[in-house]
């Protein structure tokens, strides 16, 4: 039997092994963020160069532009659905089509697009490769407008995608959520990898960011602003620091594995090929983009997924905990499922840089990630208290986690300051760099927590759901 | 057939196709973030070993205050260098807004042709970048047409060498900015220049640069850049195709990209329509005849609503177009058009 004192050597060693893991976890995963935002920096000047106004000029012209229809599902969004749909209607591209996928909302979305836009019930098929769940009827405008409203029985996101993908008559496929807002010459941005890479580019993500506060007028951003909320704030950072750090770097290596699924790009029959998004997914943005890497790689076809910076889609975010709180557990569950699913990539040099580089760092920092930081978190604080391990140490792990996250994330600002899309006024700077900062003391660490109790329910297998957002609407012009 | 070497199979296809422009571009960002990440920490080992480690007896200690301080410092400077760019880009804003608003209103008056041609000279002289800029914005806006009478400025000359050397700077910008000038000049000075960017590695500046010469009156290469038209890369193609080519430019379009043939025919059918609508609208003798043309392209979505808009501020076509848009303004306002 050991005795009391070699015990507490054990424990001492033990615990400070882990501690010390712990620690070189948070360094490596934090080293890695930055060399990405790094890597956006040197990179995202490229996504900035814009088609110029004579090049805008040719591509409405050409007979050769290739056409879009844009998908919009929407599912009891009453309060935003009419002003993004006539948003869209209103983008400067020469050949669109928008159709909204009435998801059997609860509430009058259907009557407020019918009113609205003067619909009527067409006759039109909708029919197409993807199974969906029934169509109840399909509405097109008396006015000359390239609107489709398909109204069909409950199915999920991913089903009415799939249902406007099957209704859709043109190449591309661009799928928007319906409480976001276009820029109105983002097309032709979003559509530039296709002209420029037409033999392999199979889908583009745009940026999205927080419209929360923003000045909207008439379906359009007019002045972009940070919002009163310091919760949005914190998440606009959050936005700008996965977009121009993560989304930039993976998607210079073709390895990005993650498509918003508020605002992406997919060419029409390589989404059917893949067959379309799986509604039994949580995920269902991310697990297509990994699906398609599964395939395209499995059946040797050259492809490339790409990520455009300079097309931006503005969306609101959740300004209440709860909300929130659901939001950030369905992402992860959705990480851990798209994951689960086609682990056979995992480490298997066959699918290249993606499952040799991205899978594994999908799986050990966004997937276990919060788990380890959660971990880290108890052990250094109760490491602390029972004086199992020196204050040097814990400091060492708060330097390590909570100021690289204020570097990272004041980077993503900075990043933001390079484009064009920049916030104009230096108070939204100032408040973007303070929310920069104290994003870092509670809001950090909470994500952390709700991503950990995800990464249980998405090992537990829990069922999807649309969940519910409370919506603002877009704030009305100022001075009305 | 066995597998290949994880080590190949990873690695091996980036390097064998780094001359494929984004690979080499992202090659380079890698390098660069390698060496930024390493001198970052080269920079925190330093403050380990020369300072901290001096103070601080405990290892952890030690990192621990090299890491802040290094990190302090690198956001420390972010906020500065942010707080600088905000500041210089609201003084060069207001600088150059009322530069060119002065300089844009003495060209208006000079296009109009005002006598402000002393004025022009010295202002050119005195401050070229802002007359370049004024004179680029007065081309695109009015799309050209003033391109005559800017050119009786001897100023002009000085525009047309600075875009002739730009052509030669390393950054595309530069190198489109200057080609996409060059084309509205339509001089035959800028023909070579323009041919010299045919070669350009860039496709945007490439297609910039066959649009400048299929414009180019007289242009005695046009028909064998047509026909050199279906063999350049696809976003050539889409960004030159508005040009006045014959229709056998877009059959062979590639199959791989899946815009069927029979599509590409019909929209260039619904250009050739709404081209003959203003036409028509144009050079329609009676007036019930121009309002039928200007319903036609009023219909026809936001390029038709684009050119009766400058219809109606050139005024041709007489009062149609301007009756077309009241009638589809009236509309908006009852609520029957979004």
């Amino acid at each position: 039997m050991p005795t009391y004192g070699e015990l507490d050597i054990y424990v001492h060693r033990v615990y400070f092994f882990f501690e010390t893991g712990i620690i070189f976890y948070v360094f490596v995963i934090n080293i890695i963020y930055l060399f990405l935002v790094i890597l956006g920096f040197f990179a995202l000047r490229r996504h900035h160069n814009r088609f110029s106004t004579a090049d805008r000029d040719a591509i409405r012209r050409s007979p050769l532009t290739p056409s879009i229809s844009l998908i919009v599902p929407s599912f009891n969004e009453e309060v935003s659905v009419r002003e993004s749909v006539g948003c869209m209607l209103r983008l400067d591209y020469p050949s669109y089509e928008v159709i909204v996928v009435n998801d059997g909302s609860n509430d009058r979305t259907l009557e407020f697009l019918i009113d609205q836009f003067k619909l009527y019930k067409s006759a039109r098929s909708v029919g197409g490769p993807l199974k969906t769940r029934p169509i109840r009827r399909v509405y097109e405008s008396t006015e000359p407008l390239r609107l489709i409203v398909i109204d069909k029985t409950n199915g999920g996101k991913a089903d009415s995608i799939n249902a406007g993908i099957n209704a859709a008559r043109n190449e591309l496929v661009m799928v928007v959520d319906s409480d976001s807002l276009l820029e109105r010459d983002g097309l032709f941005e979003m559509v530039k990898p296709f002209l420029e890479d037409p033999e392999r580019t199979v889908a583009v993500g745009g940026t999205v960011r927080a419209v929360n506060d923003c000045e909207v007028r008439n379906g359009m951003v007019r002045q972009i602003k940070t919002s009163n909320s310091m919760l949005a704030n914190f998440q606009s950072v959050e936005y700008l620091r996965a977009f121009f750090g993560g989304r930039v770097g993976f998607s210079l290596f073709n390895c990005m594995l993650i498509i918003s699924g508020a605002f992406g790009l997919f060419r029409r029959d390589k989404a059917i090929e893949v067959g379309g998004f799986d509604h039994s997914s949580i995920g269902e943005d991310m697990e297509l983009v990994v699906r398609m890497h599964h395939h395209f790689r499995d059946t040797n076809q050259p492809y490339r997924i790409a990520y455009v910076a300079a097309p931006v889609c503005w969306t609101e975010v959740p300004q209440d905990w709860k909300i929130l709180h659901r939001q950030r557990k369905r992402w992860q569950r959705g990480t851990v499922d798209s994951l689960w699913r086609h682990r056979e990539m995992l480490l298997n040099p066959r699918y290249g840089f993606v499952g040799m580089f991205a899978f594994p760092y999908f799986v050990l920092f966004e997937m276990f990630g919060p788990l380890v930081e959660t971990l880290g978190y108890v052990l250094t604080i109760v490491g602390l208290l029972f004086n199992i391990i020196s204050v040097s140490v814990a400091i060492l792990f708060f330097t390590v986690s909570i100021a690289f996250g204020i570097l990272l994330s004041t980077s993503a600002v900075m990043l933001d300051e390079l484009t064009p899309c920049r916030f104009p006024h230096w108070r939204h700077t100032v408040t973007l760099f303070a929310a920069a900062v104290l994003e870092n003391f509670g809001f950090r660490q909470m994500l952390t927590l709700w991503r950990t109790q995800g990464l249980w329910e998405g090992i537990r297998g829990k069922k999807t759901s649309w969940g519910v957002m409370v919506r603002r609407g877009f704030s009305p012009p100022q001075g009305k | 057939m066995g597998k290949a070497p994880a080590f190949q199979t990873v690695f091996g296809g980036l390097f064998k196709s780094w001359r494929q422009p984004e690979r080499r571009s992202a090659l380079y960002a890698l390098a660069k973030s390698t060496l930024l990440v390493a001198s970052l920490w080269e920079y925190v080992w330093l403050w380990h070993t020369k300072f901290y480690s001096r103070h601080f007896v405990e290892l952890p200690l030690s990192l621990a205050w090299s890491l802040l301080t290094v990190i302090a410092g690198i956001t420390f400077g972010q906020i500065g260098c942010s707080a600088v760019l905000k500041i210089r880009s609201t003084r060069l804003r207001r600088m150059n807004a009322d530069i060119s608003r002065r300089l844009t209103s003495m060209l208006a008056g000079y296009i109009s042709n005002g006598d402000f041609e002393d004025e022009l000279i010295r202002f050119a002289d005195h401050s070229t970048d802002s007359f370049e800029e004024c004179v680029t914005i007065a081309l695109l806006s009015t799309r050209g047409a003033a391109h005559e009478r800017l050119c009786e400025l001897p100023a002009m000359a000085i525009l047309r060498d600075r875009w002739i050397d730009k052509l030669h700077k390393r950054g595309g910008q530069d190198r489109r900015y200057a080609v996409e000038h060059l084309a509205l000049l339509r001089e035959p000075q800028a023909t070579m220049a323009l041919e010299f960017a045919l070669d350009d590695r860039d496709q945007g500046i490439v297609a910039a640069a066959i649009r400048g010469l299929l414009r180019m009156p007289g242009y005695r290469d046009r028909e064998a850049l047509v026909q050199s038209l279906p063999g350049r890369p696809y976003l050539v193609r889409v960004l030159t195709a508005s040009e006045e080519s014959p229709r056998e430019l877009f059959a062979p379009l590639q199959p791989s990209f899946s815009v069927p043939r029979q599509t590409i025919e019909l929209r260039h059918q619904e250009l050739k329509m709404r081209a003959q609508a203003v036409e028509q609208a144009m050079r329609a003798r009676r007036a019930d005849a121009g309002l039928v043309s200007c319903s036609v392209l009023a219909a026809s979505g936001v390029e038709g609503l684009n050119a009766l808009r400058f219809m109606a501020a050139a005024g041709t076509g007489g009062d149609a177009p301007a009756e077309a848009l009241g009638g589809l303004l009236a509309a908006v306002a009852r609520g029957g058009r979004s």
